[in-house]
């Protein structure tokens, strides 16, 4: 065969290797670890020193008694560490989903919300409260919603025979909007002072109002749905090339692009129904990722699950501490995504 | 032995007129065939047909004496490996990664590449002199190099067919001739190769079959030093051209007219 010097240009060295997965994998996990014994530590009621709240979690063990105060013990172990186990799940859920989502649809400016799962999970979650049904039937309304919604998003394409990647995306961006309006039906219809906060409570997302059981029903759904994800990573790298160069390296794009669906489905839709809607984290936070673990769906999935855990946790952090009252999630996750995903994009350079 | 065989293929875009009319042709193991033809006669198409990827109104593609269509994507990705015009990605993949994707047809669905994958990418490179490329991402190349990658993934794929879609549009005159001739070496190394090309010059320079479809769907195919003449390419481009012996690179060549 040739050699380089007659059909490569110019000398191309300089391109550094990139460190290895582990090494990235276990610096986020530290560095999540720390973070989340932080948040433990943080709270309304008192500020634990951090060094106690892991003596508090040692406490469980049996046979361990460090003679801490039972109240502190209390708001470790059931107000706190639900909140933070939840934040955990519900931002690796979101940027699981929004990292599979763009690599799909090889587009990095899709977010999880692109085939109507979050706008359909709150049309459900809607009408369980116009009806005046408990949380724990909001919750399965919520899931039921989105997944019947990117049920429909899957159905159009093949009502028009047309199956391509620009068609779903299209169909996606017209059941979302249907149900965009049919909120605002419920909206408008809601009681004000009762049903409506509740609403809102849906459309800009908090972590509040999650319980041990409501994370016990979910949190089964969100792992093996992500288990999926992370198992099939390498595939979503095949699955971002042309349709035509990917079926010819033999992949079957309907059967896997629509098991990443499904699994990405399951994630957002379990996540929307315990927090209700959390803007941008699905989007920006696989962006900010990719600068640190490159552009591999094999590096790139996991670690933006991590990554994503972090910022969650300090989001949710700052909004039951900053306040006296809750501060909605979607409105940190806007104000400190938006200026995050300028600076990505400044990073990346790539859409000049 | 016939690697690839086309019988009364009759191709048609939905319910519009058919681009391919009842071809029938075969391809023999070993050979270098180039498909030449005007724009909108069905070059891509007839290459899509025979991969498997499109659907015939009628007739049938038989690769190795089996109906393509029957096969699965796998089986058909173990034999045939397609290089498109240019790499288009969403993300800028490291080169190395994106060639190691040459590997998902021996891959399950829950794995990914493991050590000895990324060898044989790495030895490919090597062979293919584009190791200094292996950490860079694929938007960061020329159009010459992102040549060389993707024909690295579609060796990686261990087929014994490589299909080319226009290899040479997007280079300059320079790399043309650079992949004119590794495709030449890789037909010597034993690969049954399929290109398509605008210029009638590539199918003299490669020696091998040409097949030449006219925008009426009729195929013309047989030695290139047989098909490629004067007469044929002035009918099918529809322009004074010619074809002759050029003392200056003591070879026949096709050169066109004056303007």
């Amino acid at each position: 065969m040739r050699s380089k010097s007659e059909v490569t240009e110019h000398n191309t060295s300089g391109a550094k290797k990139p460190l290895p997965l582990w090494i990235v994998l276990c610096t986020l996990g530290l560095t999540l670890l720390l973070m989340a014994i932080g948040a433990l530590s943080l709270g309304r009621y008192q500020i634990i020193a951090p060094w106690q709240t892991v003596q508090i979690l040692f406490s469980k063990i049996p046979g361990v008694d460090l003679g801490l105060p039972q109240t502190l013990v209390d708001v470790v172990f059931k107000i706190r560490l639900p909140r933070v186990i939840a934040a955990l799940l519900i931002g690796g859920a979101l940027s699981l989903a929004g990292a599979s989502y763009q690599g799909m649809f090889k587009n990095p400016l899709v977010s999880p919300d692109l085939l109507g799962v979050s706008s359909g999970a709150c049309v459900g979650a809607s009408f369980a409260i116009l009806a005046g049904l408990g949380s724990y039937l909001t919750q399965a309304f919520a899931f039921a919603g989105g997944i019947i919604t990117v049920a429909l998003t899957l159905l159009i394409p093949r009502i028009l025979k047309r199956d391509s990647t620009i068609i779903l995306v299209l169909s996606g961006v017209i059941v979302g909007g249907f149900m965009s309006s049919i909120i605002g039906i419920t909206k408008y219809v809601a009681d004000t002072e009762t049903q409506l906060p509740e609403l809102v409570f849906w459309t800009m997302g908090s972590i509040a109002k999650v319980t041990v059981t409501s994370l016990n029903t979910t949190a089964w759904i969100m792992i093996a749905a992500g288990i999926i994800l992370i198992a099939m990573r390498w595939r979503i790298n095949l699955l971002s090339l042309e349709d035509k160069t990917a079926k010819m390296l033999g992949v079957n794009i309907k059967f896997e692009r629509t098991l990443a669906i499904v699994a990405a489905t399951l994630l957002t839709a379990t996540a929307v129904c315990l927090s209700g809607t959390i803007g941008w984290v699905g989007l920006v936070i696989p962006h900010i990722t990719r600068m640190i673990a490159g552009s591999d769906n094999n590096r790139l999935l996991p670690a933006s699950a991590l990554v994503s855990g972090c910022f969650m946790l300090i989001i949710d952090t700052v909004a039951r501490t900053l306040t006296n009252g809750e501060i909605p999630l979607s409105i940190l996750t806007g104000i400190v995504g938006a200026p995050f995903f300028i600076f990505s994009l400044a990073k990346e350079r790539k859409f000049e | 032995m016939n690697v690839l065989q086309a019988e009364r293929l009759t191709f048609a875009y939905d319910k519009s007129e058919p681009v391919l009319k009842d071809l029938s042709f075969y391809i023999e193991q070993g050979s270098l065939v180039t498909l030449l033809g005007p724009n909108g006669a069905g070059k891509s198409t007839l290459i899509s047909c025979l991969c498997g990827l499109f659907t015939p109104r009628s007739g049938q593609v038989l690769l190795n004496g089996k109906e393509i269509l029957a096969l699965n994507q796998r089986s058909i990705a173990h034999q045939i490996a397609y290089v498109p015009q240019q790499i288009r990605l969403a993300f800028p993949y490291k080169v190395r990664d994106y060639i190691a994707m040459g590997r998902a047809p021996y891959l399950g669905i829950f794995t990914k590449p493991g050590a000895k994958d990324y060898q044989s990418v790495d030895d490919a490179m090597e062979r293919m002199g584009i190791s200094q490329l292996s950490n860079k991402a694929c938007t960061q190349i020329s159009g010459g190099e992102a040549q060389l990658v993707d024909i690295c993934r579609a060796i990686i794929q261990e087929p014994d067919i490589l299909v080319f879609d226009e290899p040479t549009s997007a280079l300059d005159y320079g790399n043309q001739v650079r992949v004119l001739r590794l495709i030449r070496d890789l037909n010597t190394q034993g690969y049954t190769v399929i290109l398509t090309t605008h210029n009638p010059d590539h199918a003299i320079l490669l020696n091998g079959v040409a097949a030449l479809l006219d925008k009426n769907g009729v195929l013309t195919i047989g030695k290139a030093a047989d098909v490629i003449n004067s007469d044929s390419v002035k009918r099918v481009y529809g322009m004074e051209i010619c074809v002759d012996y050029i003392s200056a690179v003591n070879r026949i060549a096709c050169v066109t007219c004056a303007l």
